[in-house]
């Protein structure tokens, strides 16, 4: 009997141990590691680190390492509180924070309203130069006590919390920036991590900070930057596992790294291709004859030629399918038809076509692909077209002081929210909308409706129909998604890949909770 | 000798003088804005912003005031700062030169000890199997691009053989060892492909010298053929070779972009490309006339190598 109870009691044991075993060992394997190094190869040169001049997607990573802003986004794409603890909006006009407790610069003094107001005001002046200037023109700040902030905007803005949410806001510390640091090689935040060493281009090395508002966070001990602008070296830094983890991963080498067993590539579409008609110049200021390059375009070609397979389509507006803006009837709005192309041409009063010049970066293929193939579209459709190549400085010129025909031109989504589309084609805020001589009072309109509005389903039908004017008048021939992909080894962990606004703020959302098996 | 070295070095600053004069211009000539591109689209999308920053930069006022402004900072030996991070121009200059030429020189050691021993072989044998073998190893080593050479050796070494890692650079200060792994391949592409040009140009000379008569003469009185050679043909013949490892040791200072670029080292060439695209005005200026020091150097480094080798240049001089 007391054998039996012994074997029966050995057998629920074992059985239990066999279903609970995986299960633990799963947990276990879940629970994020502490410690440990994360070494990653960008393609940016960082040659800054003014957290209110955007240099490229690298520096959003080391910025969003080094700094905090009011409020966030988690993985899940959410807005979240970040140095504020909450918020209220008590009209669409005026946005009240109110600060966590305790915060503190890495430099060990508190942070408190005065940083936030003078980290705003720094943005909104002249002699900074910041990247969202533009979106805090006009805007009133002011302070209550030591923890709220008051924003007072000129008029109604719904995109202000996401504004506000990205590394280009970060907040700065008053009074240490009065003691006249370089602020563009040194750095005093409150972000998971500290910059112990930097060398502009070359390489950047952050340290924990042991005075992270999170508590527990970052799991990482030390990031090491290693800035490797060259592809194939960035590539095989990574086979070699001389790097963790690499960005832009080109298009080509997309595909090999999958293949490897050791190695997970994450990617989302975060910037879209276009062709900039210039509406200054005749023919370009007739929609039809935009329209026309819009259907003449074969988008299925460009994306497996210059993109490798790995740059959708976009047939339709530049919205993701995972947004809750994404409109399925407007997604297929334009389709590979160089004859009804003509038909417009003709329509619009060129049934003989007529030559056009196609300025174009030189210094990636996949701008150089894209041009190459549209120029050859263009030719069944009776376009004559030559091809210009410019380096990066010469596309800036030539962009601002409207001396193109077409360009193709690469734009990363600038907002997790359709009230980008300000960005790129309204007149007030616009830095895009210049270079191509366009302006529509309807759309304007819309844009400000847009802007003004809160209740989702309200922006939802105004941003419907901001997209259907925009296919209808194609300032710009939306061509695909560039796909933006992140390649690490295996025991890299914690790491998603957004899509959309969110593209290139992925990695350092994930800097705080990445951890090394 | 101080007479020869004095005038010399008058020359080479009135050669510095208008080579930067020249620079200065032509580069404020390209088109392009550095502010534009220090801003970006959104941050320079206001002329007001775009002004005022190119007021702090300095860059508001005519070409040939920022030239004399630029002028009056070099006088007492300030080149500037870079327009993109405020960074004085001679630290960043001062922290690339080394580890330029230590690629450099690591690469011309390699080429020098493998290609004049490879240029008086094919000279020697020059009909024979281990001529001919000399004379291909030389064509293969400098008609192939760097490119395809630094492309072969990343395959070889890192990713089949796994022994030297395919990129990167450390401080020698901060991991020597580690240091000296990253140089190896930088070294060897350009050791290889310079290897050469030595010997090429070490077995034209030396067949040249062999056939003179003084190496006759040296054989008739009985010395035997290796002593002619080693002790009579190889100083005389090496003469063009140093003026040629010279020169191209100039042209490597700001010419190893691909290496610098394929292997990740942050030298002085990768730091040029970056300040003209940037459009670093300073940056561009200080680096080259950093360059064009160090050319200047060399050659005259030079001159006092093959006055010691040929005593007929210390005569003449």
């Amino acid at each position: 009997m007391k054998k039996k109870m012994k074997s029966w009691f050995l057998i629920v044991l074992l059985s239990a141990a066999l279903i609970l075993g995986p299960v633990a060992l799963a947990a276990l394997a879940e629970t994020p590691k502490v410690g440990g190094k994360l070494r990653y190869g960008t393609v940016t040169e960082v040659s800054s680190l003014d957290p209110h001049i955007y240099v490229g997607s690298a520096w959003k990573v080391l910025i969003e390492g080094l700094y905090g802003q009011l409020v966030g986004f988690n993985q899940n794409a959410e807005l979240v509180p970040e140095l504020a603890a909450s918020w209220e909006i008590p009209n669409a006009k005026t946005y009240i924070f109110k600060l966590r407790s305790g915060l503190e610069f890495q430099n060990g003094e508190p942070l408190t309203a005065a940083d936030v107001k003078y980290s705003l005001e720094r943005i909104k002046d002249p002699d900074t130069g910041a990247t969202l200037r533009p979106n805090l023109e006009g805007v009133t700040i002011t302070t209550s006590g030591d923890d709220t902030i008051r924003i007072e905007l000129p008029q109604p803005d719904a995109t202000l919390l996401n504004v506000l949410a990205l590394p280009e806001a970060s907040i700065v510390s008053k009074s240490w920036m009065e003691t006249g640091p370089n602020i563009k090689v040194q750095a005093n935040g409150t972000g998971p991590f500290k910059l112990d060493r930097y060398e502009p281009g070359v390489k950047a090395i952050l340290f924990r900070n042991p005075g992270y508002f999170k508590k527990g966070q970052p799991y990482l001990d030390e990031v090491e930057f290693r800035m490797i602008k060259n592809d194939d070296a960035r590539v095989n830094a990574l086979r070699t596992k001389a790097v963790d983890m690499i960005d832009f991963v080109p298009w080509k080498d997309i595909d090999a790294l999958n293949r490897d067993s050791d190695i997970i590539v994450e990617s989302a579409g975060g910037a879209f291709m276009n062709l900039w008609l210039n509406a200054t110049k005749k023919p370009f200021d007739d929609p039809r004859v935009r329209r026309a390059f819009a259907f003449a375009i074969d988008r299925e070609a460009i994306s497996k030629a210059a993109f490798f397979g790995h740059g959708s389509p976009l047939y339709g507006p530049p919205t993701t399918s995972d947004s809750p803006y994404y409109n399925r009837d407007l997604a297929n709005s334009f389709g590979y038809d160089p004859q009804k192309a003509k038909a417009l041409l003709k329509e619009a009063g060129y049934p003989n076509g007529f030559d056009l010049e196609i300025s174009v970066y030189q210094g990636m293929t996949i701008y150089t692909t894209t041009a190459q193939i549209v120029q050859a579209n263009l030719k069944k459709i009776g376009l004559k077209a030559s091809l210009k190549l410019l380096e990066w400085a010469s596309v800036v010129e030539k962009k601002n002081s409207g001396d193109y025909d077409i360009m193709v031109y690469g734009v990363s989504v600038k907002l997790p929210d359709p009230g980008a589309y300000s960005y790129y084609f309204g007149a007030e805020s616009t830095y895009w909308a210049k270079p191509i001589g366009f302006r529509d009072d309807r759309l304007e309109e819309l844009l400000i409706q847009g802007r003004a509005a809160t209740e989702i389903s309200a922006r939802k039908q105004i941003y419907h129909q901001v997209e259907k004017r925009l296919i209808d008048l194609s300032p710009w021939v939306f061509i695909n998604w560039r796909e933006t992909a992140q390649a690490f080894h295996k025991k890299v962990k914690g790491y998603k890949q957004l899509g959309g606004g969110l593209a290139e703020l992925s990695p350092g959302i994930a800097l705080p909770i990445l951890w090394m098996e | 000798m101080l007479k020869f070295l004095g005038r010399r070095l008058a020359a080479s600053i009135l050669i510095m003088a208008i080579a930067s004069t020249v620079v200065f211009f032509s580069i404020h000539i390209l088109p392009g804005d550095p502010v534009l591109i220090l801003l970006g689209e959104q941050g320079a999308s206001n002329p007001e912003v775009v002004a005022r920053i190119r007021g702090q930069l300095h860059l508001d006022v005519s070409l040939p005031q920022q030239f004399w402004l630029w002028l009056k900072g070099l006088a007492v030996g300030d080149l500037g700062k870079s327009l993109e991070n405020d960074l004085p121009v001679a630290e960043v200059i001062s922290r690339r030169i080394p580890r330029s030429l230590e690629i450099i020189i690591a690469g011309l050691v390699l080429a020098a000890t493998l290609g004049i021993p490879l240029g008086t072989i094919a000279a020697r044998r020059r009909r024979r199997f281990h001529g001919t073998l000399a004379s291909a190893l030389a064509v293969v080593g400098f008609s192939s691009p760097v490119f395809v050479t630094g492309i072969l050796l990343v395959i070889f070494f890192s990713l089949w053989l796994g022994l030297l890692p395919s990129s990167g650079y450390i401080a020698f200060s901060e991991d020597p060892l580690q240091h000296l792994l990253f140089l190896c391949m930088p070294a060897l592409a350009i050791g290889i492909n310079f290897m050469g040009v030595v010997t090429r140009v070490s077995r034209a000379s030396l067949t040249d010298i062999l056939r003179r008569d003084f190496i006759r003469a040296a054989r008739a009185k009985g010395l035997s053929a290796s002593h002619t050679v080693y002790r009579h043909a190889l100083p005389n013949a090496l003469i063009p070779v140093i003026t040629v490892i010279g020169v191209r040791s100039g042209n490597l200072l700001g010419g190893t972009v691909i290496i610098e670029s394929l292997f990740d080292w942050p030298g002085l060439s990768s730091l040029l490309v970056h300040a003209c695209f940037a459009r670093d005005y300073p940056v561009i200026q200080g680096t080259l006339l950093a360059i064009f020091a160090m050319f200047i150097l060399i050659s005259l480094l030079i001159d006092l190598c093959l006055g010691l080798i040929d005593p007929r240049m210390r005569v003449q001089s």
